[in-house]
């Protein structure tokens, strides 16, 4: 192929390092991860893996509620660049609209970036046909949430929206504890310099239908099957057992993922850090990945 | 390893307004002009030469601003040498405020750099019942009266004509509704930027422009209606008129070389005196502290000028004014008077065009330049000047081009003072020649008419602060082609004539 646009996925695909934010006025300043209400710069890492260069290829930038699943109905385009590569070259490209996040589902939201060219064009799709990350080399998704487990806390929640775009009428989630080595090249996208050490005693996980104010079940189950029409979302919650004292320097990492015939087709993911390894944001707002819950 | 291409782009990129290749006052972007260029100088600040640089636009803030993909080559370029890209915008559907573009400069050898800048953006509205102007920004909204005005010939020179081609302001007030309504001596400058002056010299310069063209000035709803300037001025006055008729050895169809001249004149008097220096509306807040836990609502000014002579482009003319600033708050009423003389601070001291007295279209294309020395007796070099061209024929086309001093194309070195630009004609089909449809295509032999144009530039360096910023303005057309007169003939005159064979 002439011109072959790639945007990287990660493993799972749905935590790319070709994506990151820098939580700042000015979008040169280190990556870190953004608050909810201050202006945040989005940049994703565009490969052109072709033959031939490409001069005038654009790439979009969208946020989307936090969703298993995601469509051009669901995500929000924050903005649009242009790009010129040469073949084998890849760059940084800046979204120069800054992205101020607000406080949906709770102030996580997930960001996807897709690069196109004339030349390289993206799969049709229409305005319900669920981004299909995995397939789609142009388009990539970072869907990561960081929270921060705080002294005698119970209980993390985290909310976000199963979405059928599909014509089933049932939805499978799964929750699973993921090593923490997944994240290793996210740690520059992330503004962490080191990787934190398996957290024990967080082993008490599971998934369930949730809004806001809803009761936990005292029985957590880390799969769960929805039943929910086609085109329509509910809002559900991954919630993790928290131990009296998380450890100072842990880390857990959860992934909830959509299953459709034993397919990947969306996924969460949630790493819980100590209280004490967040960083103070720049103003009075709070950081989207802060919540604490008691039960 | 590589490393990233050494440019700077040291001043803010400026609006090139399209009919009249000229650059807006400050270079503003405004809204109502739709299409206009967004024009940057990129600077080799290496000492070597740069190989096959190319340019493009990674990205700009506001979405509403539309502008065309792609890379421009620029080839390669001499250490130290200011070169110009220039790319189509629309700013339509733009806000007013302050916008971020994102240049990717590229050159072999080297990776490429990423160069973030400030677009300024305004918009001017026009609300017919009160006969009162608004130029939009974010900080708050200046809303303008024109009372009186000197108004040009009523001559039908320009087809489209709905009244003079020259309005000078006599009697102007406007009023700034700060937002919020803030505490102390001054708020938050608008554009960090010598706001109060530009918002009238914008106007200024779009009176005229704005009466000739759709969508210039809106009700807000950039619905394609039409204004008459004299019909927005309370009155114009009746004593004395600027420009009994024009004598012009050129004409271009449309009259747009005149049109941009007619524009700059009325930026240039509103700026000399509102003014270059410390600027009324911040003195008059100096002299009218409110007290502590006092809120200004909003700040008015009325100035009065007057002309002791006719203010030609590039000329040192004197200019008076007697203003009122008004600062009102939740409490008080403050006021401040003081009457001012000034001269206009953006002249020559003399300039030289060379260009030969006959050309061949066959020969190649026709190479002119030119030097502009300041009053200090040095010349203006590189980016510091905006330097156009235009050249018009007897049949009434136009031809533009820029003149550049970066020691590319047609200029033999960078930063010597020397401007150089060229205009390939296009012989064409002689048999065509008549047709509508191949004005485009062919230029026909004949007398050719020059005019170089030179506008400074706003040298103010991003950071700066803005009181700092305050008193640099750019975009004043710095050459004397147009020479007012009142109660008399004004003069265009070309620089050069061209015989071309």
């Amino acid at each position: 192929m002439a011109v072959e646009l790639w945007i990287d996925d990660g493993n799972p695909w749905y935590l790319s390092p070709d994506i990151w934010t820098v939580p700042s006025d000015d979008p040169n300043d280190p990556p870190g991860v953004p608050y909810a209400n201050v202006s945040a710069y989005v940049w994703a890492r565009v490969h052109n893996r072709g033959t031939s260069p490409v001069t005038n290829a654009s790439v979009r930038f969208y946020w989307s509620n936090p969703a298993s699943a995601i469509n051009d109905t669901t995500a929000v385009l924050i903005g649009l660049s242009n790009v010129s590569l040469a073949a084998g070259e890849t760059k940084p490209v800046l979204c120069v609209t800054p992205w101020i996040p607000q406080w949906v589902n709770n102030g996580h939201e997930c960001l996807i970036a897709e690069a196109f060219a004339p030349t390289d064009p993206l799969p049709p799709r229409s305005p319900s046909t669920p981004y299909n990350v995995p397939a789609w080399r142009q388009m990539a998704q970072k869907n990561l949430t960081i929270g921060y487990a705080m002294q005698k806390m119970g209980f993390y929640v985290h909310p976000f929206l199963a979405g059928n775009f599909g014509q089933r009428e049932k939805v499978e989630l799964r929750a699973r504890r993921a090593p923490l080595d997944l994240l290793r090249p996210l740690l520059p996208g992330l503004g962490l310099k080191t990787l934190p050490h398996e957290a024990e005693g967080v082993e008490r996980f599971g998934v369930q239908p949730y809004r806001c104010g809803d009761p936990l079940l005292e029985r957590q189950r880390p799969e769960m099957t929805l039943t929910l029409p086609p085109r329509h979302q509910q809002g559900v919650a991954l919630v993790v057992r928290l131990p009296e004292t998380f450890p100072p320097e842990g880390g857990a990492l959860f992934l909830v993922e959509q299953i459709e015939d034993d397919q990947v087709i969306g996924g969460v993911g949630v790493l819980i850090l100590a209280e004490t390894a967040q960083k103070a944001p720049s103003t009075t707002d709070s950081p989207v990945q802060t919540r604490s819950r008691k039960v | 390893m590589p490393t990233p291409v050494a440019v700077q782009i040291p001043y803010r990129p400026y609006a090139v307004c399209l009919p009249t290749n000229l650059m807006t006052p400050d270079g503003f972007f405004i809204v109502n002009m739709g299409l206009q260029f967004i024009e940057v100088q990129i600077t080799n600040a290496s000492n070597a030469l740069l190989k096959n640089v190319r340019v493009y636009i990674e990205g700009i803030s506001d979405p509403g601003v539309v502008y065309g993909s792609g890379v421009q080559t620029v080839g390669d370029v001499p250490a130290g040498a200011s070169f110009p890209v220039r790319f189509l915008g629309n700013f339509h559907d733009a806000t007013p405020g302050i916008a971020m573009i994102s240049l990717i400069i590229e050159a072999d050898g080297f990776t490429f750099r990423r160069v973030l800048k400030k677009l300024f953006i305004t918009r001017v509205d026009y609300h017919k019942p009160t006969r009162t102007y608004s130029v939009v920004m974010p900080q708050g909204t200046m809303r303008i009266v024109i009372h009186r005005a000197i108004v040009g010939p009523e001559s039908k020179r320009c087809k489209e004509d709905r009244g003079g081609f020259i309005a000078l302001i006599k009697d102007v007030s406007y009023e700034w509704v700060p937002t919020p309504p803030y505490e102390g001596v001054r708020g938050p400058f608008p554009y960090e930027d010598p706001w109060w002056k530009i918002a009238l010299a914008i106007l200024a310069a779009l009176l005229l422009l704005g009466a000739l063209l759709y969508d210039y000035f809106s009700d807000g709803d950039l619905d394609g209606g039409m204004v008459s300037v004299s019909g927005t001025f309370e009155e114009t006055d009746p004593s004395v008129s600027c420009c009994t008729s024009v004598d012009s050895s050129a004409t271009d169809t449309g009259d747009w070389v005149a049109r941009g001249l007619y524009a700059a004149v009325g930026a240039a008097a509103t700026a000399a005196i509102a003014s270059d220096g410390p600027d009324l509306h911040y003195r008059g807040q100096e002299a009218t502290p409110p007290g502590q836990k006092e809120k200004t609502l909003s700040e008015k000014v009325r100035l009065r000028i007057e002309y002791p002579e006719a203010p030609s482009l590039g000329r040192k003319f004197p200019i008076a004014g007697k203003w009122q600033y008004t600062r009102t708050t939740n409490t008080n009423v403050y006021t401040y008077e003081a009457a001012d003389e000034r001269e206009n601070l953006h002249w020559l001291d003399s300039y030289e065009v060379d260009a030969p007295a006959v050309h061949d279209r066959l020969s190649g294309p026709l190479v002119i330049r030119a030097r502009f020395k300041k009053p200090d007796g040095t010349y203006y070099t590189g980016a510091s000047l905006y330097v156009s061209a235009v050249l018009v024929s007897t049949y009434g086309v136009a031809r533009r081009f820029d003149l550049q001093d970066h020691g590319m194309a047609f200029d033999a070195k960078a930063n010597d003072g020397w401007y150089s630009g060229g205009y390939t004609f296009k012989p064409g089909n002689p048999d065509m020649a008549a047709t509508h449809a191949s004005a485009e295509r062919y230029d026909r032999p004949g007398y050719w008419y020059l005019f170089v144009f030179a506008q400074d530039v706003n040298t103010v360096l991003q950071g700066t602060s803005p009181f700092d910023a305050a008193h640099t303005i750019g975009g004043f057309v710095l050459t004397s082609q147009l020479e007012l007169s009142f109660e008399k003939p004004c003069q265009l005159r070309h620089d050069a004539v061209i015989q071309v064979v």
